[in-house]
């Protein structure tokens, strides 16, 4: 609407200000936004507002704070994407470095009342003011996510938060992305005071006025000598080593350009005045924002995840759902059953034998326990949702269930049998979502009476660690059931892509030809750790080799299997595998696989040499950027051919998927992105040259083939 | 006229009773409690928004949380709009939880009530000394470190030692033991009298455990371990002998005594919780009840005239009389075993017609208890008593019996510290 448009170009429409007994309070409230975003907008009414300021007589104090339920929550990423060159991006930072030295500069005291979201350039603005008070309530978090997005915090956090919280203190806070309550922002010196909520204004008030009188000076946690030698000392040095070999052990940290970027800023202006370790802040944020990575990072991450997380899957309102059974208390029932108790469900297990109960709950207790230990949770909140799980070894309590999740060994024969099981023990609207991660959910429905009530819900392990759900709707399943499993899922916390049934779905198909590839590269000569290395350099978390024997060797073939069966020779595995398991390697779970283990089930050590003379290997060095390739376009071929099927065929789920499901680098923006941007052209002439050494398993899928010749991308050319 | 509200009882479900300071040495009364009302309600299939409330025995409150109930009910699908409240009645906590229950149906105050009784024994903490106490409450109100610390100046080494509460007779000071000692002697019961009904309960209890005649028990997974499910209560002997009780020594009055550790009820840690529903919404709902709610009648004794633990001898008869019953109309009978020797006398006092007369004022002895028909799969001196459970235990154990048996009428007696005793009276019909 016009009108709209019009009413945002209002100062007016982003903030208040009102001035009462020399206390002038500005209140951010963006009209027609759910939160407050640092935007240009603002940034012209804190110009305007500022200038005001400075000269208005009879100021004693500014009050900060926000009209929403959220104080700022970030930048506005929208006009950041819109930013491509190097100098607009160092002008916009520019104006908001000055607007923000100015409004720290006022010669009256400056508070923050925070409450709700304060992030990122939220928390940057807040740290402008000289004291902030934020509200005890769950909500209220402070911190700065930007290197998630692969930038940095761009203005004035690289330098303000270690000047107020500690050099140590600050790297923990913007490399790790933590984000602290107000009790702990407390503690940290984040802010100087936590309040009830119904209580921040008024005590913002007063904090005003005994700040303008002199009374009140804020109280501070000592930084201690060894604070002090990293802070004024080039002791520093020791932090930022310790900082460094903390980002290239971590296997997501260390693909990612903005930590390393982070510690170099805050070295290169350890010591510096205010306004140089700004500029250097700056130039390092503009390198970032046009990195693709960081392009990649915040289309897929940001924008693509806010999208897939909202999006509407149909028109059918959800089901209320209260009460979820779930059948088996292993790994994974366990797994789901405590994420689901801690978002408010009650769980009903239901499982062979109470041992094999007990042990589910234990599962849930300790991932409890340690969110107990790390304070993250009370240990009555942990009772409280221990409660909510129960369970036995038949279908008592099942009754009221408005949904059940099976997760029982997959076997068509089984789950049909506990699906016809729990048709009998239920209600005519509960629905029964099988975790299965490759059977096709037609099949098991076939023996339903209420087919329309059964989906696929394939979780990845371990469910309270991994961000995807993949939805799995078959030609029969009603609208109702799929908007009420995705809102579970989303519940839950977790982005869930909705795919088409058939062999595998998405991720598990696509996955297939992956791990084939790298059991292809051990049997044509590839070392164990030849191959690891070939994949986590190019960005996997852990490498396809670590993988299987995560997974299970016997669950890969027997996967591997099922897809063989239905895809054809494309999807065989090399006769190597085949050793392998009759040597009665399971992976980690017998202890025994491409690597040795302190027991089944116990610690990772070093690759199992023993492993070579099982499949008969001699060594013959496969380049690693060959092995890579190899291995990504057998996923990207498969993920292609997954689209022809229909069975997914959002490129911007397909990414979310391929990132969250199984680890692909998120920094290349996942593999369709990966795809545009190594060029669909070379990708096809690659595949080419290896389906002349390898064989037809290499053969260009057909869409590949027709998007060369028309020089199209899945994603538009920027 | 319409027909009177009655009040139905649809099931009832308790955890293993397990020796206090043992395997739910861990759990507080809200964790033991909860695993009996999730397990009740799961059995039940009820949607828990059909609850109205949840009522509790508990005699050993925690500090934190002394609303045993609402922590329970925390823990629980029940809505946290339907109230909860803790019932105090010493060891007929839960008994009178059920009757506070029914009276809230039969009222029109609620239609469906979860009650029940839980007592965690393990959880008695010693206190601080009296000294110290009033120490620690001036430290707290003084200022700075100076004041805090001057606060304990007063403090002597025997301030130190902390107190341990006892399960004891505040005003009295007699602890339960030393009241059934004196109870078994100014009656006449012999310790070979208290041993053989001691061997009878442990029989019956292992007998009936055996066969699977407590089907009431959920099997506790138990916190942090949840490994080996706990299946049946931990105290029942079936390897007692009169022999082995014999070489007992007394416990209370170690010269003259008869009360031993093995014809007493053990210390224990468990809960209990039933679901109480107005008749017609269990009909409307389509439950089969186990049986209804009757009447109930509870008495106070005075202490200087009575033994402490006599009150069933006065509540059966009342309750009789309130239901317009004589003992012979009632097929069954449950009575919580404190002691042998309080079973016992109740058992002779329904008999007496010498008790009758003086007691009661009445001209014939109550009547004759069956034996075999009373406590026939054991009591709580072999299954256990935790305090606020059991009076919820006798009533779930009564109506399977009762079920069993295709009695008609049941009773459940129990009696309480401080002189208090209460009675049920239950139908099947």
């Amino acid at each position: 609407m016009a009108s709209e448009a019009a009413k945002k170009d209002e100062k007016s429409s982003v903030a208040t200000m009102s001035v009462e007994d020399g206390i002038a309070v500005i209140t951010i409230d963006m009209q027609g936004e759910k939160v407050n975003k640092l935007s240009s907008q603002l940034f012209g009414f804190f110009e305007d507002t500022t200038n005001q300021l400075a000269s208005m007589k009879g100021l004693k104090a500014v009050i900060l704070t926000s009209g929403k339920d959220n104080f700022v929550v970030g930048a506005d990423l929208d006009e950041l994407k819109g930013l491509s060159a190097r100098h607009e991006i160092l002008e916009m930072i520019g104006r908001a470095h000055k607007l923000l030295n100015k409004f720290e500069r006022l010669p009256v005291p400056t508070i923050a009342a925070i409450h709700g979201a304060c992030l990122g350039g939220g928390l940057e603005l807040a740290l402008c003011c000289g004291y902030r008070i934020a509200t005890d309530a769950k909500t209220t978090k402070l911190g700065f996510p930007e290197v998630q997005l692969g930038l940095l915090p761009g203005a004035g956090g690289t330098q303000r938060a270690p000047r107020l919280v500690g050099l140590a203190t600050a790297l923990e806070m913007i490399l790790q992305a933590k984000q602290y309550d107000g009790k702990r922002a407390k503690k940290i010196g984040l802010v100087d005071e936590v309040v009830h909520p119904s209580d921040l204004a008024r005590r913002a008030r007063q904090a005003a006025s005994e700040l303008a009188a002199g009374t009140l000076k804020p109280d501070r946690p000592q930084r201690g000598f060894m604070g002090m030698l990293l802070d004024k000392t080039p002791a520093r040095m020791i932090a930022f080593r310790e900082a460094r070999k903390g980002v290239s052990e971590n296997p997501f940290a260390k693909h990612m350009p903005g930590p390393m970027k982070v510690i170099e800023v805050l070295e290169r202006s350890a010591g510096m005045s205010l306004e140089d370790g700004l500029q250097v802040e700056a130039l390092a944020f503009a390198d970032l924002v046009v990195t693709p990575i960081a392009k990649n990072m915040i289309n897929v991450l940001f924008f693509g995840k806010n999208e897939v997380d909202k999006q509407k899957v149909n028109d059918a309102p959800a089901m209320k759902v209260e009460r979820i059974g779930i059948l088996g208390a292993g790994l994974m029932g366990a797994g789901i059953g405590q994420v689901l108790a801690q978002k408010g469900y009650q769980i009903r297990f239901k499982d062979r034998d109470l041992p094999s109960l007990g042990k589910g709950m234990k599962y849930a207790y300790d991932n409890f326990q340690k969110q107990v230990d790390r304070r993250r949770m009370t240990a009555i909140e942990r009772d409280i949702n221990m409660s909510r799980l129960t369970g036995g070894i038949d279908y008592t309590g099942f009754k009221r269930s408005d949904m059940v999740i099976e997760a029982v060994f997959e076997d068509l024969k089984v789950k049909q049998d506990v699906l016809k099981d729990t048709e009998a023990a239920t209600g005519d609207r509960c629905i029964f979502a099988s975790n299965t991660s490759s059977l096709p959910i037609t099949e098991i429905a076939k023996v339903s009476k209420r087919p329309e009530r059964v989906i696929g819900m394939h979780f990845f392990s371990p469910v309270h660690l991994m961000p995807l759900i993949e939805v799995i709707k078959t030609k029969k399943t009603d609208a109702e059931t799929v908007t009420t499993t995705v809102e579970v899922g989303r519940a839950m916390g977790k982005t869930v892509i909705v795919v088409n049934d058939g062999v595998g779905f998405f991720t598990t198909r696509a996955l297939g030809p992956y791990m084939n590839e790298a059991s292809y590269c051990l049997q044509e000569g590839a070392s164990v750790e030849e191959i690891d290395a070939a994949l986590t350099q190019y960005g996997f978390p852990v490498g396809p080799m670590t993988l299987v024997d995560e997974v299970g060797i016997d669950v890969g073939e027997k996967v591997g299997g099922i897809l063989l069966k239905e895809f054809g020779d494309r999807m065989k595995p090399p006769s190597a595998m085949h050793k392998v398991i009759e040597d009665g390697r399971k992976g980690r779970k017998n202890g025994k696989g491409f690597f040795t283990y302190e027991g089944p089930g116990g610690k990772k050590g070093p690759v199992d040499g023993s492993i070579y003379q099982v499949i008969g290997w001699t060594h013959k060095p496969i380049p690693s950027q060959e092995i890579a390739d190899r291995c990504w376009m057998q996923l990207l071929n498969e993920t292609v051919r997954c689209m022809e099927d229909g069975i997914i065929t959002e490129p911007m789920e397909i990414d979310l998927g391929t990132i969250m499901g199984f680890g692909f680098p998120a920094f290349r923006g996942g593999v369709l992105h990966a795809a545009d941007a190594a060029g669909i052209g070379h990708v096809v002439k690659r595949m080419g040259e290896f389906e002349k050494k390898h064989g037809e398993r290499f053969t260009p899928a057909k869409m590949l083939i027709d998007m060369e010749r028309s020089g199209k991308t899945f994603f538009p050319k920027k | 006229m319409a027909a009177a509200k009655r009040v139905a009882i649809i099931d009832g479900v308790r955890t293993p009773f397990a020796r206090a300071f043992g395997l739910y040495k861990r759990l507080g009364a809200a964790e033991l409690g909860k695993m009996a009302v999730n397990e009740l309600l799961a059995r039940t299939e009820i949607d828990p928004a059909e609850i109205d409330g949840l009522v509790f025995g508990c005699t050993l409150a925690p500090s934190a949380g002394p609303n045993v109930a609402r922590e329970i009910q925390f823990r629980t699908p029940i809505p946290r709009v339907a109230a909860a409240h803790t019932v105090q009645m010493y060891c007929a906590s839960g008994a009178r939880a059920i009757v506070d229950g029914c009276h809230e149906i039969l009222r029109g105050d609620a239609d469906v009530v979860v009650a029940g009784g839980v007592d965690s024994t393990s959880s008695m903490r010693p206190l601080f000394s009296d000294k110290m106490t009033d120490a620690f409450q001036a430290a707290q109100k003084a200022k700075g470190v100076g004041g805090r610390v001057g606060a304990f100046s007063k403090i002597r080494p025997k301030d130190l030692a902390p107190v341990i509460p006892e399960i004891a007779e505040p005003t009295t000071g007699l602890s339960m033991g030393q009241s059934a000692d004196r109870m078994a002697k100014e009656m006449g019961i012999t310790r070979e009298e208290q041993d053989e009904w001691a061997l009878t309960s442990h029989r019956r209890a292992a007998k009936a455990t055996a066969e699977g005649r407590f089907k009431e028990i959920a099997p506790a997974l138990i916190a942090p371990k949840f490994d080996a499910p706990l299946m049946s209560d931990t105290d029942i002997r079936s390897d007692s002998s009169l022999e082995k009780l014999a070489s007992l020594r007394p416990v209370f009055d170690r010269k003259y005594g008869t009360v031993t550790a093995g014809n007493a009820s053990p210390l224990t840690d468990g809960a209990a919780a039933v679901l109480l529903m107005d008749e017609a919404k269990a009909k409307a709902l389509g439950y089969k009840p186990k049986g209804y709610f009757k009447t109930y009648a509870q008495v106070g004794l005075d202490l200087a005239k009575e033994p402490l633990l006599m009150g069933p001898a006065y509540a059966m008869p009342l309750a009789l009389e309130k239901a317009g019953m004589k003992l012979s109309d009632i097929d069954y009978i449950e009575m919580h075993e404190a002691f042998a020797a309080s079973v016992l006398a109740a058992v002779r006092s329904m008999e007496s017609k010498k008790f009758a007369e003086e007691k009661l004022g009445k001209s014939s002895a109550v009547g004759k208890i069956d034996l075999e028909a009373m406590n026939a799969n054991g009591g709580s001196l072999a299954i256990g008593h935790p305090f606020g459970a059991t009076g919820a235990r006798l009533v779930m154990t009564l109506l399977d019996e009762m079920i069993r048996r295709k009695a008609g009428t049941g009773l459940a007696t129990m009696c309480a510290a401080g002189g208090l005793g209460l009675t049920l009276i239950l139908e099947r019909e």
